[in-house]
């Protein structure tokens, strides 16, 4: 594996290969400083356009985006006191009242050197932990890998959403989405309705748009997000930001492992992470009279966890298939249409391409937040740009994303259809993550169904392996349940 | 029952139904193709049930005593109403595309909803949509993007 790293650092080094990282890295850039979108978005944005592309150049595309998105919405958080993105929004408690104290520039700087940080950290360890489950993941047949696949089913929806038995139920509905189409294992079209555009089933660019980016659209014109007609003040204190993280050094490492691991388990990532770094760094800091008045480690906490959680979700992403966010259920999907089977053969078959996405993901930080410090001004006058000004652009990307799916106008009835029930699923507060989820584990969800099925009859169900997972799945339904209520309250 | 959990329990019956038509309809599928699609919308019917009966209790309940219900994010009716101008404009569009092509549809939406909704310059609006459409006819010649073409007329450059 160590030579891998150096033949694939070697062959990265190709114009190609850099001009696809820098757009994906600017995409994110973008995103990650608009308020109201978010990794999904950019993600389901960029779905369509990867279509037929080498691996090699989708791949840095894709994560190249993904890695600097945390690293941008520092922009809104710190300057406007608005989330760029759910995973910053416990930046807000200190960085916004710094830059309200004429510091933005120290918050900032301290932010993108600890994104920086802790992006190339979450890079290290998910390179270090992959060889290592690799065995593990190996000796599972395909019914621990179907209940395997229901557990982080279940654990997206029990988390990622207020009420946790809609959060199944709505996987349950990305798993039959998925069944559209033609079946697998014989011949037949199903719930196609005689329209011969469901034969190949709903695509998943049309999907992702539909379900993340419309919502986000239309809640953006009705609360007018961006917003600010504020002046955009950024002050001085650029070196004695990158001097905070120095002397906090052991927060930074300490909020990146942490970010690590809560990126990990399917369904916490984004939208908790920030929060519980810094609750952490507040509870292990003898002085806390300064947090939420602008303490620069309030900052510093948060902006390290949040990128370094991308690495440790990529995890059960490439090791089992298994998606544990929205971003990256549509990674995955991304990753299938590219024409890599992420799950445990990965590692044995495509090593190269399994470093690739390391050495991406700890390089676009790097140039993420170093582009972050040098364009900090023209950068953050982008959140300055009107829902009502920016929204046709993005609607036109959108569709031109759509329609590239199936080159049919059913691809444009699909999106807004979808967009539709996804915008009625966010106001119901039900979770979209579980039914992208769903949607794209739901063939080999079938597979292995089907494998276990015909090969073990009914006697898969009692595997030793089988019925632990069963179990542990069981139990982390059942306290979810018990428990979202008290939590919600 | 308030009107929060009406509109939970309405958007969970459609669920209900959902599933149930489902299960209906994989009746008629081989067995092959049917065991995968029974399996998930049993299992969707069962839990979308029990979430409605919750939702019922939990309405009951709250009917006594201010109980919580489940948190909702937003006021849906409040948000439906407020997003219905936004829907009506992008149907607009789609109905445009559909009849006049991507690119004459896509010219007349963006200005209009820049002087209208953006509150931006005439001048200006007709600027940025002629930068946009610059920017829509580089991706057709770089990466081979296609648009979609209208019943009635279509502007292909």
């Amino acid at each position: 594996m160590i030579s891998v790293l150096s033949d694939v650092l070697a062959s990265m080094m190709s114009l190609a290969y850099l001009k696809m990282m820098l757009l994906g890295v600017s995409v994110g850039l973008v995103v990650g400083v608009l308020p109201g979108l978010g990794g999904s978005v950019g993600m389901s944005i960029m779905l369509p356009f990867i279509f037929g592309m080498d691996p090699t150049l989708a791949l840095p595309m894709l994560i190249g985006m993904t890695a600097v998105i945390h690293t941008a919405d520092t922009f809104p958080s710190v300057l406007l006191g608005v989330p760029g993105s759910s995973g910053s929004q416990a930046t807000i408690m200190d960085g916004y009242p710094l830059a309200k104290d004429g510091q933005a520039a120290r918050a900032l700087s301290s932010a993108f050197v600890a994104s920086m940080v802790g992006g190339i950290f979450g890079a290290i360890t998910l390179f270090i932990i992959l060889p290592f489950a690799e065995p593990i993941v190996l000796s599972f047949g395909s019914p621990e890998v179907l209940m395997l696949a229901i557990l982080g089913l279940s654990m997206v929806g029990i988390l990622s959403g207020a009420d946790p038995l809609m959060g199944i139920v709505v996987a349950c509905v990305g798993l039959l989405i998925g069944a559209i189409g033609a079946a697998p294992a014989i011949a037949h079209y199903r719930y196609t309705f005689d329209l011969i555009y469901l034969w190949d089933g709903v695509p998943i660019a049309v999907l992702a748009l539909g379900l993340f980016a419309l919502p986000e659209l239309i809640d953006m014109l009705v609360d007018q997000t961006s917003i600010s007609r504020k002046d955009l003040k950024l002050g001085k204190g650029w070196l004695q930001g990158i001097r905070d993280v120095v002397t906090h050094r052991w927060i930074v490492l300490r909020s990146s492992a942490i970010g690590v691991a809560v990126g990990m388990l399917p369904g916490l990532g984004g939208s908790v992470v920030d929060w519980i770094s810094y609750g952490n760094v507040v509870q292990t800091s003898r002085d806390k009279s300064r947090f939420g008045k602008g303490d620069i480690r309030g900052v510093i906490a948060p902006e390290s966890s949040n990128n370094a959680k991308e690495g440790g979700a990529l995890v059960p992403t490439l090791l089992f298939g298994i998606p544990g966010s929205g971003t990256n259920a549509i990674l995955l999907g991304g990753f299938i249409l590219i024409g890599i089977d992420p799950g445990p053969l990965l590692i044995t078959n495509q090593p190269d391409l399994v470093v690739l996405i390391v050495w991406t993901l700890a390089i676009a930080n790097v140039v993420g937040g170093l582009a972050c410090l040098s364009l900090a001004f023209p950068i953050a006058k982008l959140t300055s740009v009107s829902a009502g000004r920016l929204a046709p652009f993005l609607l036109v990307i959108m569709i031109v994303g759509a329609y590239r799916s199936t080159i049919s106008f059913g691809d444009l009835i699909v999106f807004l259809v979808i967009g539709v029930i996804g915008c009625f699923m966010k106001w119901l507060g039900w979770p979209r993550a579980p039914l992208m989820i769903g949607y794209v584990l739901s063939t080999g969800v079938e597979r292995n169904l089907w494998i276990s099925v015909t090969r073990y009859g009914y006697d898969w169900l009692f595997r030793p392996g089988v019925m632990i997972i069963a179990a542990l799945t069981l139990t982390l339904v059942l306290l979810g349940i018990y428990f979202r209520p008290r939590i919600n309250s | 029952m308030t009107k929060t959990s009406i509109e939970r329990a309405v958007a969970q019956i459609f669920l209900v139904a959902v599933f149930l038509i489902g299960i209906l309809y994989a009746q008629s599928f081989p067995f092959r193709a049917k065991i995968y699609p029974m399996t998930v919308c049993v299992a969707g019917f069962l839990l979308t049930t029990a979430g409605l009966i919750t939702t019922v209790i939990n309405a009951r309940r709250a009917r006594g005593a201010p109980v919580p219900e489940h948190p909702v994010e937003y006021d849906m009716t409040a948000r439906l109403r407020k997003s219905t101008i936004y829907l009506a404009w992008i149907i607009g569009y789609f109905a445009l595309i559909y009849l006049f092509g991507f690119l004459a549809s896509t010219i007349v939406f963006v200005v209009a909803f820049w002087i209208i909704v953006g509150r931006m310059k005439p001048h200006v609006a007709v600027i940025c949509a002629a930068a946009l459409i610059g920017l829509l006819l580089l991706g057709e010649h770089t990466i081979g993007v296609e648009w979609p073409e209208g019943v009635l007329w279509s502007l292909n450059l």
